[in-house]
């Protein structure tokens, strides 16, 4: 019975199956965990009776894994089987049902449905994460190393979810862990011999693998490794996304702003922060009837100090009314049309909640809302859901744009005009340059913007230089608002607050508003992802009310300028602008990396360097080839230290003999280490004699090779154990024959660990090791001595 | 004088071999000087090769008797009765030209028996001296447990003198001279087993075990109509064992192997599973017998693998296991065969 090993598979199945509880938080209802559970248990019962009838580790986990899908099919392919065995028809209906899961978790955000498709993805991932730790935890007997599995697999749950998990699910599943540990090293223990003592020439015993020198060494081997990957992956592979963690656990607190499974745009924004690669996580999916799609908008901003965008104090009247005033400067003459956008699935925590701008109408179901009386941004007491408004959508002329027309000023704050103080001169000069004179608002805002989106050779990026070079050439780090205008690099935020700025330099209102791009479309329903969120410019025209800008260009975000904000082709071409408008919000959406637009392509063509090498490999290709480079180089080197420190070691200690006997005894003791690298190793307290019988029968050792072996023995022989005087014979050659011989006789595995990894190699590092550890400590000993002195001294 | 005399005395009592049946001729060296390797292992073959003829299927219980021969050592023999103890002693002792003396332990068989006597003759008037069973090349000892202790003594006493002494009168006992002592370990009435201290005199015990069928089938046919010992011819003489002695006293042992001895001796004494372990003497014991292993393989320095050899018939009766151990049933050979396999091989000692 033990050889089922029962006890520890039933364990490691546990351990399996716990892993798999935070999988309750991302589907529901609960039905995946009986099948998911008869999936381990079919693993574990299979492993037990596996492991009674044959050793093999092979057979043992493709028992496991048919054991897996013979019982998927049991649970899932009823139509499809014959005589209790799947039939071809269940690779069809498997494939159907994981299909169906992949849509679901990709559709829909946590907790998502569990349907057929969810239980067999589910229980087939879990059955083959039960088969690989009850292979380490059970027949390699390493749980350690089974911690890996079952860790990813927790990982997969907990990254998912999106908001702290409970700590009872990894109190659970660790403590499953730990009792696995700890059977195994008890286990361990026990094999641990009581009849063979400790080796008395202090030299470690190869062979006690069970004993406290076999933890150890797993232990360095572990950090070595650890901290050689460390190294060597992120210089091979330079840019390895980060995906894994930013998009799970790291995902709170960050500079996109989303924490907690609700998703909720920061109040605040910080221009000197860099983003990182942003989630994908649906925030909300809307369906509309609107020809031209407008950004979403969560709030708006008008305080900037140092830096950094400040909420402001809101006013908002709650209340769960469903008509809204139209705002009370908008002229009734400007042309417009009433859109309707229909929320589903909106995650966005309140009191946020995404609208488009000016509101209508609106449905909230039982949620009460309210408009800022200042900036009339909604929000809510709590969540909406699902929820719809009907909106405006104004398409002023060219005439009421440019007529400056007086009219109801509400809504504009005494922040509105503020320019940031830090970089004034360099906004009054730009807005010089780039603003025609006696230009009108309208001009004035299409020239800025014109500006930071084509003509001033802006490249879009996530990643924001920490300094500019100032006319000195000197690498300088000026205000935000300043860094950004002249190392012209940055995001969303960082061009809409340039023209925030430019804006209220050349003398109109303007505010930063916070939200979501449209999203894509899929089949007329929109999909709105965390990648979508986006910061743009309000400027504000008399009669008209705010006017949204988009300075930011289309790179990794598909931004699409406002017809009205371009400056007309032909006069009063507001078709050719729509057009353009149109076509960008329909096509929706493939996201390139930025190369489609001119302005984020073209400074980095232009400013590669002239040579005909930076030609063929930009800056950046060239360091990563360096890099690489670099990383082979060190790898090679790491991986001849140990073989060179044995080589060394050798030649040193015969160089330092004393007397042929002593060479002929480092000539034997290199090649019984040699050959116990090679995984032959003769019994303990063997006479030379001994160990070369057993090394001929050990390596089928044969003519000239018994003969070579011979020698060595006698040459051993003779200077140790023969009178003063007598002839010792050099057997250098002789003990590189066997080595060969022996080597020969060998599987290839044990041949490059004895090449690579030479014990000879290791003590010469660990000696070296400890002599440095001397020297270190050799101060201290000099003053713990000059203590005892001083001390004896006084008595 | 008087010794030398004694001596020849007891060489023309010994009964003069029936015929020469073996085609070994004998090998004499003249006396004096030590023999070559080369001579050593050509005698101690010859040697073997006649008991072999006698003594069917133990080359190994063989080769050990030889060992200790040549070590100047005393051999017990410990077995049930019947398989031939009695025999190898008879046969090594055939197998050399030199006197021999079989004593057949009795519990009345007094120490003078043993030692000798000094009687009056009445024609010189004078008390003269008669040599005892001990006055000889080869002492067989038969059945020893069944004497007296005060006779034990007697014997075990020369033995390790090398000398007799009667009424005041030391008289040296001939070389080489070797006692083959048999004890029988199952039948214990009416015994007097050995103290542990005596038998430690012994440079080995061998136990020659049951031979194996095919040896047993060519003993009954060998042994059916006439003893080959009755054949049996000497192949050498005392003096040349003399000479090989000699010539294995030369044998070279390093620094290295007399520590490797010593640490076996410590070993056995600080083994948990052992009451008694070795005394001083068995390290003596054990590195004479690993000269003489090394001699009669042709080498002029003892090798660990010399001493290996010999530890079990030179250790295993003179340690005693604790209860635990015998309990656990395990043999003294099994102790030693452990000791050997934890105590380190001595790399240089030069």
């Amino acid at each position: 019975m033990s050889r089922g090993r029962i006890a520890d598979s039933l364990i490691a199945g546990a351990a399996s199956a716990v892993v798999a509880w935070p999988l309750t938080t991302l589907f529901t209802p609960n039905t995946w965990i009986r099948p998911m559970l008869g999936m381990v248990f079919a693993v574990v019962l299979v492993g037990i009776l596996a492991r009674m009838l044959t050793t093999s580790w092979i057979a043992i986990a493709a028992a496991q894994l048919v054991g897996v899908v013979l019982a998927g099919s049991w649970l899932f392919g009823r139509g499809h089987l014959w005589h209790a065995l799947p039939t071809p028809d269940m690779v069809l209906a498997f494939n159907n049902l994981l299909v169906d899961a992949r849509e679901t978790i990709q559709n829909y955000a946590a907790p998502a449905p569990t349907n057929r498709g969810i239980t067999l993805a589910i229980g087939l991932a879990i059955g083959v994460v039960a088969t690989i730790v009850d292979h380490l935890a059970v027949m390699r007997r390493s749980p350690a190393l089974a911690g890996l599995p079952l860790l990813t697999a927790f990982l997969i749950s907990a990254s998912n979810s999106g908001e702290s998990l409970h700590p009872m699910f990894f109190i659970a599943a660790g403590g499953l862990w730990l009792l696995m540990l700890g059977r195994q090293g008890i286990a361990s223990l026990r094999r641990w011999s009581t009849t063979v003592p400790m080796s008395t020439t202090g030299r470690r015993n190869t062979d006690d693998h069970d004993g406290a020198y076999g933890y150890a060494a797993v232990g360095r081997t572990l950090a070595v490794a650890g901290l050689v990957a460390a190294v060597v992956v992120p210089v091979v592979i330079p840019h390895f996304p980060t995906r894994y963690l930013i998009d799970g656990l790291g995902r709170s607190g960050n500079s996109t702003g989303f924490s907690d499974g609700q998703i909720g745009l920061k109040s605040t924004l910080d221009l000197t922060k860099s983003l990182n690669n942003p989630s994908k996580a649906p925030v909300l999916s809307y369906t509309t009837n609107a020809a031209i799609l407008t950004p979403l908008r969560v709030g708006v901003l008008n305080t900037y100090l140092a830096d950094t965008w400040r909420e402001d104090p809101d006013d908002v009247d709650y209340g769960r009314r469903t008509t809204v005033n139209p705002p009370p400067d908008l002229a009734a003459d400007v042309p417009r049309e009433t859109y309707r956008i229909s929320v589903e699935d909106s995650r966005i925590e309140a009191p946020q909640i995404a609208a488009p701008t000016p509101l209508v109408s609106a449905d909230l179901g039982r949620v009460t809302w309210g408009l800022d009386r200042n900036t009339s941004v909604a929000t809510v007491r709590r969540a909406a859901r699902s929820y719809s408004f009907s909106y405006l959508a104004l398409n002023p002329t060219q005439d009421s744009l440019a007529q400056d027309r007086q009219g109801a000023t509400g809504g504009i704050l005494q922040e509105d005009l503020q320019v940031d103080p830090a970089s004034q001169d360099i906004l009054s000069r730009l807005v010089d340059d780039v603003v025609p004179q006696n230009a009108s608002r309208i001009e004035a805002a299409r020239a800025i913007q014109k500006y930071l989106r084509t003509d001033g050779g802006f490249t879009y990026s996530l990643k924001l230089p920490e300094t500019v070079k100032n006319q000195f050439g000197q690498d300088e780090r000026p205000d935000a608002i300043s860094l950004f205008l002249r190392s012209k690099t940055g995001y969303c935020v960082q061009f809409a607050t340039a023209m925030v700025m430019m804006a209220r330099q050349a003398g109109i209102p303007a505010r930063m508003a916070i939200g979501f791009l449209p999203g894509t479309a899929d089949k007329g329903t929109y999909t709105v992802r965390s990648s979508d969120a986006h910061a743009w410019p309000e400027l504000y025209f008399q009669g008209i009310g705010w006017l949204r800008f988009e300075p930011t260009p289309s790179g990794t975000q598909n931004t699409v300028a406002p017809p009205y904000s371009l400056a007309p082709t032909t006069p009063g071409g507001g078709s050719s602008a729509t057009n353009t408008a149109t076509g960008g919000a329909t096509t929706s959406a493939p996201r390139t990396d930025g190369r489609n637009d001119p302005g984020a392509t073209d400074p980095v063509s232009t400013t590669g360097s002239g040579s005909t090498f930076g030609n063929w490999f930009g800056p950046r290709t060239r360091t990563t080839v360096l890099w690489i480079v670099l990383g082979l180089l060190i790898g090679i080197l790491g991986s001849l230290a140990v073989p060179l420190a044995a080589r060394r070691r050798l030649r040193r200690r015969l160089r330092h003999a004393p007397d042929e006997s002593t060479r002929v005894e480092i000539e034997w003791q290199a090649m019984i280490e040699r050959i116990g690298d090679l995984g032959v190793i003769p019994p303990r307290g063997s006479t030379p004699r001994q160990a070369g019988r057993f090394y001929q029968r050990e390596a089928y050792l044969e003519g000239d090779q018994t003969e070579a072996l011979h020698r060595v023995v006698a040459g051993v022989e003779r200077s140790r154990y023969a009178p003063p005087g007598a002839t010792i014979a050099d057997i250098r050659t002789d003990t590189q024959t066997v080595v060969k011989a022996v080597s020969g006789a060998r599987r290839r595995k044990d041949r490059m660990r004895a090449a690579w990894w030479p014990t000879e190699g290791l003590i010469e590092w660990r000696e070296r090791r400890a002599s440095v550890g001397r020297i270190l400590r050799r101060p201290v000993v000099r003053f713990q001595d000059w203590r005892e002195a001083r001390r004896d001294f006084r008595a | 004088m008087q010794g030398r005399h004694e001596d020849d005395a007891i060489k023309q009592a010994r009964p003069t071999p029936v015929g020469t049946t073996n085609p070994e001729t004998l090998l004499s060296l003249p006396a004096g000087s030590p023999a070559s390797l080369g001579q050593v292992t050509e005698v101690a073959g010859r040697l073997a090769r006649a008991i072999n003829s006698v003594i069917e299927g133990k080359p190994d219980v063989v080769h050990t008797a030889i060992t200790v021969l040549l070590a100047e050592g005393h051999l017990l023999l410990e077995d049930v009765p019947g398989v031939g103890k009695t025999m190898l002693a008879k046969t090594l002792a055939r197998s050399i030209d030199c006197s021999v003396r079989r004593v057949q332990f009795t519990p009345d068989l007094l120490p003078s028996d043993i030692t000798g006597v000094s009687v009056f003759n009445q024609d010189v008037r004078d008390f003269e001296f008669r040599p005892g069973a001990i006055f000889a090349n080869v002492v067989v000892g038969d059945e020893i447990n069944r004497a007296s202790p005060k006779t034990q003594s007697a014997l075990l006493e020369s033995m390790e003198e090398g000398q007799v002494t009667v009424d005041g009168q030391t008289y040296d006992l001939p070389k080489p001279f070797i006692v083959m002592a048999t004890q029988n370990p199952i039948e214990m009435e009416g015994t007097y087993p050995l103290p542990e201290a005596q038998r430690d005199r012994f440079m080995a015990r061998i136990s020659l075990g049951y031979p194996s069928a095919r040896a047993e089938v060519a003993m009954l046919d060998s042994h059916g109509q006439v003893s080959p010992l009755e054949t049996l011819s000497p192949v050498t003489d005392a003096a040349t064992v003399s000479a090989m002695v000699r010539a294995v006293r030369s044998v070279f042992t390093s620094d290295a192997i007399k520590q490797y001895v010593v640490d076996l001796s410590a070993a056995t004494r600080s083994s948990s599973a052992l009451r008694l372990g070795a005394s001083p003497r068995a390290s003596l014991h054990m590195l004479r017998a690993s000269r003489a292993h090394a001699a009669l393989d042709g080498r002029d320095h003892v090798l660990p693998d010399d001493v290996q050899a010999i530890v079990l018939p030179v250790l295993a009766h003179r340690i005693i296991p604790t209860g635990e151990t015998q309990l656990a049933r395990r043999s003294t050979g099994e102790v030693l065969q452990d000791l050997m396999r934890r105590v380190p091989v001595p790399a240089s000692g030069r």
